[in-house]
């Protein structure tokens, strides 16, 4: 019902803004109609009307205007598709939601392997590929950024810092309702025919394709906006609702890990939302920022764009980084190793992601004098990423270590970053990557971080707290056939890629000479194998929600506050404030207790057992 | 705000604040149309000094952390 | 509804103090975009400025906008004090002075499609930079009618919160125009 309203509100939205748009053509003596200028402008007024019809208006707005908010009474599975301002409901939409766009885009990916396991065009002709292949990059690209900060940055992170809520709850409502515009808006593109610019959007191609390509930056625009509301939510939710005695220093790192992530995201949002704009603008209202014979510059674009999209590499990995560092000091049983110097590694790589954006551009013909200092400034930041590892190994070393589902996640996510971090010090490097520029040595590179790392870190934390977000146990068995299969599939597909870049294979392209053939037929048999892996989790996933057994407070025998309150938690999450006594990792450590919930039972929840 | 601070706020508040910026604009204009080098740091300064006026006086910046207004 | 005040939770932090924070970060982050534009006008123009752009309005229109933040300020005043005409009287001249600043940056449009039309260099700078101030200028406007509306029946006699929200955004708008001023007219 509120999305039947949000539609039609958005409807509206878009015929006035429409209306608008077109009268102002008309008086400027220009056609009145043309598809790309009308429908830019009138974006920003469908948004707006999407956002008050889905529930801005009825919850929030209304008091502006001298009325009384509605009341909010929706009970049961209803909340989940209603303006619901609980932090745990919103979590579990954004898991959802962006679940659905993983599978979707992996959908993609198997089309393009299955293009790929021959010479010649065989199913997709170049155009289709390229839309295919750009769909992929966006839709994987917009779940690697949002996924786990919105569903387990909402989720878990209020509880872990023990608050009720966010600092904002309508604040947040909005930030994932503005998520579903973003669909709707690739979903446009795919039917419109799609573009070919992939998901970097290079001008000047990105201005002069088709249609598709206008609601491609709509759609970035769209998730910039949720993106830069939720990490204002993030921080100050940090900042200001951590419970008494938790102070910065016995914050669980996955905590760190997401508010550093909020600052990048707050920081940089703006600068692909820039880019975005000016492509607009020059799409629609005649201005030449990227028109060299008019005085643009189409390097500018890629300066702009790159300015937020290296630190976004950052906003996806950094999760995933205290997402492993949580499942290992609690799998180890044992303290988090220099707990202080990882939370060092990273504000170290919030400080200098900024200034390491142009080793994506060492071939696009920017100023040689640059190139070096780039060149350092990127192996410079494997520092602060290196404090990170050894904090992992450091909490390995000697511990007593249960290799449950999350722990295999995270253990993977240590193996696979490790080979993509490395791949990555050769591609910073000037002379090799101007060999490797744009092929699939990068391909593989970033798959190996972003995928190998931020989706099995993703995995991880679901097999980790589904527990306490459905109050049921997953499969254990099937999880670990899960991961195996998914560690093996990822391995077998994205290994070779290096060997096919090595030997020249270029991206985005849907031919290939012969004798690429044999190495890519393994590749998209690799892939396959990976693709089917996900049937059993999804298989996992809904049969353990509905019909899973019923699951303790603390399946995992797990220090953090989260665990310590029923599964699911009460909608208040605490019956009274929690007041933290230390630090959430002192596992071994006689009689340390992390925090004192008052009558929330705390005591037996820590002698329960762990089932692995 | 209490009566004392009340009575230690000027009596009309902002008015030094808005004729600094008044001239530091003045200033800024004279500059430009004078034509002469160095103009732009110049320009550059004025601009700094015309937006800390507005964060401290007008937006009480100082203030982000504290309960009054 | 899930807000602070109603669940029993205790926070040393205020909701004022939690509003405020959260205000001044989207600032921070609306910095970010002005920043790249204004980095993106010195890449594409270097620190020249075409000679047709008109000297006259963009002074008066400073003037207007820095005036109109004088008013917004004497509303905020007014409000914490808890001075609901004051409060109202001094949102009207904003709005008004607003609103001449709109009008003036629409008459300056007119004349500038002529002289130097988006499509070239110099025109694609002014129009964006001006038309993304502008589009700032007529949210605050829309804001700072709300405000004017609610203040005028009393509704903010006991929490001036929303009157010094929408205030510091007209402020912020206000310091971004400092630096586009002389970025567009005076190098």
């Amino acid at each position: 019902m509120t999305i039947v309203r949000g539609v039609v509100a958005g409807a509206v939205g878009y015929v006035l803004g429409a209306a608008l748009i077109m009268a102002i053509r008309a008086a400027s003596g220009a056609a009145a109609w043309e598809v790309e200028s009308v429908t830019a402008g009138a974006w920003l007024f469908a948004l707006t009307g999407w956002l008050l019809g889905v529930g801005v208006w009825r919850y929030w707005a209304r008091p502006w205007f001298g009325r009384p908010a509605d009341t909010y009474t929706t009970t049961g599975w209803r909340r989940y598709f209603d303006f619901d301002t609980d932090h745990k409901v919103i979590g579990v939409q954004y898991l959802i939601t962006f679940l659905t766009m993983f599978f979707m885009a992996g959908l993609f990916a198997m089309l393009m392997r299955y293009e790929l396991m021959g010479v010649g065009e065989d199913i997709l002709n170049s155009d289709q590929y390229n839309s295919i292949m750009s769909l992929h990059g966006t839709m994987m690209v917009f779940v690697a950024v949002a996924a786990t900060v919105g569903a387990f940055g909402n989720y878990v992170l209020p509880i872990m810092i023990g608050a009720d809520d966010m600092a904002y709850p309508k604040l947040n409502a909005l930030s994932f309702w503005l998520v579903p515009p973003v669909l709707v808006a690739l979903t446009a593109s795919f039917l419109l025919g799609g573009y070919d610019t992939g998901w970097t959007g290079y001008a000047p191609l990105s201005v002069k394709n088709d249609v598709g390509g206008l609601f491609f930056n709509l759609a970035f625009f769209s998730l910039g906006l949720s993106s830069i509301v939720g990490a204002l939510n993030i921080i100050v939710t940090v900042i200001t609702m951590r419970a008494r005695g938790m102070t910065w220093f016995r914050l669980p790192i996955f905590v760190w890990s997401i508010f550093v992530t909020a600052i990048l995201s707050l920081i940089f949002t703006q600068f692909v939302g820039l880019a975005m704009l000016l492509v607009i603008l020059d799409r629609t209202a005649g201005t030449v920022f990227f028109d060299p014979a008019s005085g643009g510059q189409p390097l500018l674009y890629q300066n702009v764009f790159w300015f937020y999209s290296h630190p976004a590499v950052y906003i996806m990995i950094l999760p995933a980084f205290g997402i492993t560092l949580e499942m290992v000091s609690h799998f180890s049983r044992k303290p988090l190793f220099a707990y202080r110097w990882a939370v060092g590694g990273l504000l170290g790589i919030m400080g200098m992601s900024s200034v390491v954006w142009a080793h994506h551009m060492f071939t696009s013909g920017m100023a040689e004098a640059l190139r070096k200092p780039f060149l350092a400034s990127t192996e410079l930041i494997s520092i602060p990423t290196g404090f990170i590892f050894l904090s992992a190994l450091g909490t390995l070393w000697l511990g007593r270590i249960r290799y449950t589902v999350p722990m295999l996640f995270a253990l993977g996510v240590l193996f696979n970053f490790l080979i993509g971090g490395l791949t990555g010090v050769f591609l910073a490097d000037v002379p090799v990557d101007i060999q490797l520029q744009d092929t699939y040595f990068v391909v593989a590179h970033f798959h190996y971080v972003i995928l190998g790392g931020g989706i099995f870190a993703l995995f991880g934390a679901i097999y980790y707290w589904f527990p306490k977000m459905t109050g049921r146990m997953m499969n254990n068995r099937l999880g670990k056939v899960h991961f195996w299969w998914m560690m093996v599939g990822f391995n077998a597909t994205f290994l070779p890629m290096f060997i096919l870049g090595l030997q020249g294979m270029n991206r985005r392209i849907a031919d290939y000479t012969p004798g690429l053939e044999s190495a890519n037929r393994a590749v998209s048999m690799g892939g396959f194998f990976l693709g089917t892996s996900f049937v059993i989790f999804l298989a996992n996933f809904i049969w353990s929600w509905v019909k899973g057994p019923p699951a303790p407070d603390n399946p995992w025998g797990a220090r953090t506050l989260e665990w310590q309150i029923p599964s699911p938690p009460p909608h208040e999450n605490f019956e009274i404030p929690p007041i933290v006594l230390a630090d959430p990792y002192g596992y071994g450590e006689p009689g340390s207790v992390h925090a004192d919930l008052g009558g929330n039972g705390r005591s037996e929840s820590l002698e329960e057992g762990v089932q692995a | 705000m209490t009566e004392i601070a009340a009575k230690a706020v000027e009596r009309s508040p902002g008015v030094t604040a808005i004729v600094s910026l008044a001239v530091l604009t003045a200033v800024e204009f004279v500059v430009s149309s004078a034509d002469i080098s160095g103009s732009l740091a110049m320009l550059t300064v004025i601009a700094l000094v015309k937006a800390a006026v507005i964060l401290s006086a007008f937006m009480h910046l100082r203030n982000v952390l504290r309960e009054e207004g | 509804m899930t807000t602070t005040e109603t669940l029993p939770m205790e926070h040393t932090t205020s909701r004022l103090q939690i509003n405020r924070i959260g205000l001044w970060l989207f600032f921070f982050s609306e910095t970010m975009l002005f920043a790249g534009i204004l980095v993106t006008r010195f890449t594409l123009l270097g620190t020249e400025v075409h000679e047709e752009v008109s000297q006259t309005i963009g002074l008066i229109i400073t003037a207007i906008l820095l005036a109109s933040s004088y008013t917004a300020f004497r509303a905020e005043h007014a409000a914490h004090r808890g001075d609901r005409e004051e409060t109202t009287r001094y949102l009207s001249m904003t709005l008004g002075l607003g609103a001449v600043f709109v009008a003036g940056v629409a008459f300056e449009w007119a004349e500038a499609f002529s002289a130097f039309p988006p499509g070239t260099e110099f025109g694609t700078v002014f129009f964006t930079m001006t038309g993304i101030h502008a589009f700032h200028v007529i949210t605050g406007l829309i804001f700072l009618a709300l405000l004017w509306n609610n203040s005028r029946q009393g509704r903010y006699d006991a929490d001036a919160w929303p009157v010094e929200a929408g205030v510091k955004y007209w402020h912020f708008v206000d310091v971004v125009w400092v630096f586009f001023y002389p970025a567009l007219y005076l190098l």
